[in-house]
């Protein structure tokens, strides 16, 4: 059989359920963002005025906004947080206790998102765990309200969600540099920090641009937190999406939020990886 | 070495703190799942089972854990009728067209699901389909799908391409290799990649959630609860679900050779 046609029909069956059911679908959201919707109906059309009303409104500046703080906060917090258990498990002292630490590690990855902001909101929420604690230690009078229902709450929650997602490319960008280059350095007249700076760092950027990359988009793009943890000062562009498709069925505003949310999100991350390769940090190796 | 030693243990403290940080809040769910009080406070108040008593009870939740079972199980089968020959594509053709397919299998993990849900509610509306169980499993497939298909590709192009060519040579036609030679040596690593859609899509919810329609999973059941005041119940689900977890990745673990490092 010739190349070609063997690839084809090879690639045929995932193609086509991806043109199917992933590009059409954005196409018709895509569609959607620029009509407009009159009571229970929803109409195309050609007009931008969805996108003028989400780039004029303050509100949805605000939560874009918002989602880029909360984003860019759980992305670095969460590439902090995993980097050393990451560099731990192969380059460093407990790379024989690696395998059962990655174990836990792809368990809490596995555990439902649903069920850890569920245990997150029984520690943090205003009758939580946490509260009760320091209620009944003196250490605060009234349950603390201040950090149940905010920012802060979202983004602690979210990094604990997402460190698990942030140790899977750095593990494997770290396990990717060999010792031998690090001992070279050190030979060489390196001290151990400026050999894990200058060696070790560099040689893991791709996996730490990846790791933060992919926290970033999930946490900025996640309204399920927010929702249930963030309170009414903490909302993100994803809930303004969700209000558009439910409560107050406006499809096509929605569908221009969410496009104008992921191209920015693309935007950033652009933005940020241009600037750190100008600053001679190169993404691949 | 003094220092060496010194290293191990600031690693280890460090390593158990951030395990804890990923873990405790789960612990204290499952702990309160067993405590009679029926909400998650201090201080207990005595041992219990009677909420995964009304768990097993409750006709809704045990419609959803049904519903959540049909969808991991055809999200599954989808993904291993689609995904396998895709993973084949991505490992051993080395075009142009092929590094678009695999560029194009991985864009879904590359955008939030919150899109992904919205436009799969815009798309399944606008034919006029209803939300069912049915349409879940396109959503679960669509998540799962890039997982699937870079697992499977990166155990096959770990495979010697000269194992095949060899029984082309003793006279096999290209099926009896594939059933006969290629399956066997991927069939561990297809049966933990599988195994681990399932976990995956028994937790799902945010694709779930616009693509259903009035149908409840699991997590959907759990989300419903929380949002009308904490039920008793969510922590006896939730210890179920982190079980459900624990248990097949110990055995994606210990039977496939799917490593996690």
């Amino acid at each position: 059989m010739p190349m070609l046609k063997r690839f084809s029909l090879m690639a045929a069956p995932a193609g086509l359920f991806m043109a199917i059911f992933f590009i059409i679908p954005c196409g018709v959201l895509f569609a959607y963002s620029f009509g407009h919707t009159s009571y229970a109906d929803i109409s195309f059309g050609t007009s931008p005025a969805n996108y003028l009303r989400v780039i004029s409104a303050p509100l949805f500046r605000e939560v874009i906004l918002r989602s880029l703080e909360v984003g860019s906060s759980v992305g670095l917090a969460s590439v902090i947080l995993a980097f050393p258990l990451a560099y731990a498990i192969t380059l460093g002292p407990l790379k024989r206790a690696g395998t059962f630490i990655m174990l836990l590690v792809i368990v809490s990855l596995f555990t439902a998102y649903i069920v850890r902001i569920y245990a997150w909101r029984t520690l943090l929420g205003r009758n939580g765990a946490i509260s009760q604690l320091l209620t009944a230690s003196g250490v605060t009078g009234a349950p603390l309200e201040a950090f149940s229902y905010s920012k802060a709450a979202v983004i602690v929650t979210l990094t604990s969600i997402l460190v698990p997602v942030a140790v899977l490319p750095l593990t494997s960008a770290l396990s990717g540099v060999s010792s031998q280059s690090i001992e070279a350095a050190r030979s060489l007249g390196a001290s151990a920090f400026e050999a894990f700076v200058r060696i070790t760092i560099p040689l893991a950027s791709r996996g730490i641009i990846s790791a933060f990359a992919l926290t970033f988009v999930i946490a900025a793009g996640d309204f399920i937190t927010p929702q249930l943890l963030g309170g009414p000062r903490a909302q993100l562009a994803g809930n303004a999406i969700v209000d558009r498709f439910g409560l107050s069925f406006d499809w096509p505003l929605g569908s221009a939020l969410a496009f104008t949310l992921v191209v920015t999100l693309g935007l950033f991350l652009w933005v940020l990886t241009a600037l750190l390769r100008r600053l001679g940090v190169k993404d691949r190796p | 070495m003094k220092q060496g030693r010194l290293s191990t243990l600031a690693f280890s403290t460090y390593v158990a703190l951030l395990l804890m940080f990923l873990f405790a809040p789960i612990a204290i769910v499952v702990l309160f799942s067993f405590d009679s009080k029926g909400i998650a406070a201090f201080p207990f108040k005595g041992p219990t089972m009677e909420w995964y008593a009304a768990v097993a009870g409750d006709p809704i939740i045990r419609k959803a854990a049904l519903n959540s079972i049909i969808v991991a199980i055809g999200t599954t089968i989808c993904c291993i009728l689609i995904g396998t020959s895709a993973a084949f594509v991505i490992a051993r053709f080395r075009s142009r067209s092929a590094s678009a397919f695999a560029g194009l299998m991985a864009l879904p993990l590359l955008l939030p699901h919150l899109l992904l849900g919205i436009s799969l509610l815009s798309f399944f509306t606008s034919l006029g389909i209803g939300l069912s169980v049915r349409t879940a499993i396109v959503g679960h497939v669509l998540i799962t799908l890039p997982f699937m298909v870079f697992t499977l590709s990166s155990r096959i192009a770990g495979l010697d391409p000269q194992i095949q060519e060899a029984a082309a040579t003793l006279g096999a036609g290209p099926a009896q290799a594939f059933y006969r030679i290629t399956l066997p040596l991927i069939r561990s690593a297809m049966v933990g990649a599988a195994l681990l859609v399932v976990a995956w899509s028994l937790d799902e919810f945010s694709v779930s959630f616009f693509t259903i329609g009035s149908d409840n999973t699991l997590p959907i059941v759990i989300w419903g609860q929380m949002r009308a005041g904490i039920s008793p119940t969510v922590n006896a689900i939730s210890a179920l679900m982190v079980l459900t977890t624990v248990v097949l990745v110990c055995v994606v673990h210990r039977l496939s050779d799917i490593r996690f490092r």
